[in-house]
């Protein structure tokens, strides 16, 4: 039997409630797997669910239903203690880096204090792994015993990474890691993961709003509008020729030079998920809606290796 | 009409030389800020000029001064903030200490918007209490009477905002942060201003309103001959709309031309390297080449060319601190080995 991908997610929902008790399904069904050593990408606006996914699957967000399996192992269901083994395995990397620090620890404490939590190695041996780490990840010695705020957000960001990597992990779930960096350290840390990924035989699962970035560091990508994925195939194929309205739209609205009177634009916004749309959730807003998409929600369907929620894929390109 | 202002722009480059004076022109502009261990000089020595209907792109990393550099020539820094160098609007002079010129000028003849357009709305006031109170102090209508409403109605619209009337009675917290930028639009050109500035008037919304909002500048820019200031870190914002644009780097503009032109062949190297670290979302994937080491602070700005550090081609000479020079059409660039045509 083939070996089962490092992870696997099965009909994923996760439940919000507002003050009135009222459901709000910010991830409604969604499935994906992602192959060892491979890089998932997760791209889609404010409020598509995409960290909310991210954070179910390592066990951080609330309520909701669907399975999550790690090397074929169910983990949604675990309580503390049984995830404990799993943290070594599997590390989290968020957006603000410095809401990811504890601002009272040096540098080299802080990357040194997983190993320490899970019991590895003697005090010299963690001191060494972690200076290793971040000479790895490029601080400099003299900023080891540093505190967080003495430090430039690159230099935070990269102190995040040596800490997720100290204990090795297997897989490594990103959420908007760059976002909050300035465009020439950007590209910094984006070469910093490719190489600790090709490195360590990383498996990610990358989650951006950023289209050019999600293309640069992922094999496969999953586009999620109103905590569903409308889109998922290989990165190439996909941004090449979206199939669904909505990827297509979301290419055309990057910001570039030229052409911005023949691409898309959407109108209005996205619908609340609380108050999720009959039909097709995209139809209010897609320039290619027919009758049938108001009435009927269309599935994730698989065709030409990629899979597409749309009764009318490529209708836009006939158009064109 | 942009392209007949760009041309005219272009006929006339530099535009400073042109027979009118321009809507804005800043010449020289300096800010520095004490601090507790020294001065720090945030804005060293800035020159630009604007023309109506034009559209310029500032676009920097963090610290680089842009932000800085609009709040100056709208008088908005506060006094204990230095400001030197010279400001003229229309013509006139005003001195960047003058408070009450400046607060003459704000909001009819300059205006701004900002980053987050929740927090430029107050929480306990309805969108109709923010207009009828900008319309008022701009002289338009009576308080209360139904030409103040249907002013208030013509400037949502204007700003693109759909269902304006539903709008006018919601609070800042009822509505999306586009819908809030949009908002912060129409307030902007309640006293009818020449110059907008926009401090990354788009960086909190997503991509598919990023693209909206950039429209709606665009347009008004086109249709009303309203100049913009567009402040960015994002080069493709600023290439989407932009018809000039000055790259800034500690506290100084370091090349400026026509987008197209700065975009497509960058004459400096801070430029080139700008955008060869950014991923691209078309073409074959390709390494990123990341800028090496990190922009100096303020208060620690070597003595010659200041991105000499981190540049890839730096040699001795520049240890001496290089000028703007031409570097093609209405183009300049500060470096001494920027390529000159003609």
């Amino acid at each position: 039997m083939a070996e089962p991908p490092r992870l696997a997610v099965t009909d994923l929902t996760v439940t919000y409630r507002d003050r009135q008790r009222r459901a709000l399904r910010a991830v409604d069904g969604v499935s994906l797997t992602v192959a060892r050593g491979e890089t998932l990408g997760i791209v889609g606006e404010s409020g598509c669910g995409k960290s909310s996914l991210a954070r179910r699957v390592v066990g951080l967000a609330g309520e909701g239903g669907g399975t999550v399996l790690y090397d074929g192992q169910r983990i949604d269901s675990l309580d503390a203690a049984a995830w404990k083994p799993l943290r070594r395995r599997i590390q989290y990397v968020f957006q603000d880096p410095l809401g990811a620090l504890d601002p009272r620890m040096s540098v080299r404490a802080q990357v040194a204090e997983p190993l320490t939590i899970h019991g590895l190695g003697d005090r010299a041996a963690q001191r060494a792994k972690a200076e290793a780490l971040l000479a790895d990840v490029g601080i400099a010695p003299h900023l080891f015993e540093a505190a967080p705020s003495a430090l430039s957000g690159g230099q935070r960001q990269r102190v995040v990474l040596a800490r997720a990597l100290v204990l090795e992990p297997e897989l490594l779930l990103c959420d908007e890691p760059v976002s909050a960096l300035d465009v020439s350290i950007q590209a910094q840390i984006l070469c910093l993961l490719e190489d600790l990924r090709a490195r360590h035989a990383l498996t990610m699962l990358f989650i951006s709003h950023d289209l050019a970035v999600v293309r640069h560091v992922s094999h496969r990508v999953g586009v999620m509008y109103l905590g569903r994925i409308v889109e998922t195939g290989a990165v190439d194929d996909i941004f090449a020729r979206p199939a669904h309205p909505y990827t297509r739209a979301l290419l055309d609205a990057a910001p570039r030079s030229g052409g911005r009177a023949s691409r898309l634009r959407l109108e209005g916004e996205t619908p609340s998920a609380a108050d999720r749309p009959r039909g097709c959730a995209f139809a209010a807003r897609c320039p290619a809606r027919r009758a049938r998409c108001l009435e009927d929600d269309p599935a994730l369907t698989a065709q030409n290796g990629r899979a597409v929620a749309c009764h009318f894929p490529y209708a836009l390109e006939a158009a064109a | 009409m942009r392209d007949a202002v760009q041309e005219s722009l272009q006929a006339t480059a530099p535009p400073r030389s042109a027979a009118a004076a321009p809507l804005l022109e800043v010449a020289d502009l300096a800010v520095r800020f004490s601090a507790e261990d020294g001065p720090v000089q945030a804005v060293r020595g800035v020159d630009l000029a604007l023309a109506a209907g034009e559209i310029l792109g500032i676009v920097g990393e963090s610290g680089s001064g842009k932000s800085v550099t609009c709040q100056a020539l709208l008088g908005l820094l506060p006094p204990s903030a230095a400001v030197a160098g010279r400001i003229a609007v229309d013509g006139a002079p005003v001195a960047p200490g003058d408070a009450d010129g400046f607060a003459a000028l704000r909001g009819t003849a300059l205006s701004m918007i900002f980053q987050d357009p929740m927090s430029a709305l107050d929480p306990l006031m309805s969108v109709r209490g923010h207009l009828m109170q900008r319309l008022r102090r701009h002289g338009a209508g009576a308080p209360g009477g139904g030409a103040d409403e249907a002013a208030a109605l013509a400037l949502l619209s204007s700003a693109g905002v759909p269902d304006p009337g539903r709008v006018l009675d919601a609070y800042a917290h009822q509505l999306s942060g586009g819908l809030c930028q949009r908002v912060a639009i129409a307030l902007a050109l309640a006293g009818r201003p020449r110059l907008l500035v926009a401090d990354e008037p788009t960086t909190a919304l997503d991509v598919t309103i990023q693209a909206q909002v950039l429209d709606l500048l665009a347009d008004l820019s086109a249709e009303r001959g309203l100049a913009v200031i567009l402040i960015s870190h994002d080069l493709g914002v600023v290439a989407e709309i932009c018809d000039r644009i000055a790259v800034m780097y500690a506290g100084q503009v370091v090349e400026t031309g026509p987008a197209e032109a700065v975009l497509s062949a960058p004459a400096h190297p801070y430029t080139r390297a700008l955008l060869a670290s950014r991923p691209r979302l078309d073409g074959p994937r390709q390494a990123l080449r990341p800028i090496p080491g990190a922009a100096p602070a303020p208060g620690e700005l070597p003595a010659g060319c200041a991105f000499a550090p981190r540049c890839p081609a730096a040699v001795e000479t520049c240890a001496g601190a290089p000028t703007l020079r031409g570097a093609g059409p209405g183009r300049l660039a500060r470096c001494h080995f920027a390529p000159s045509h003609g």
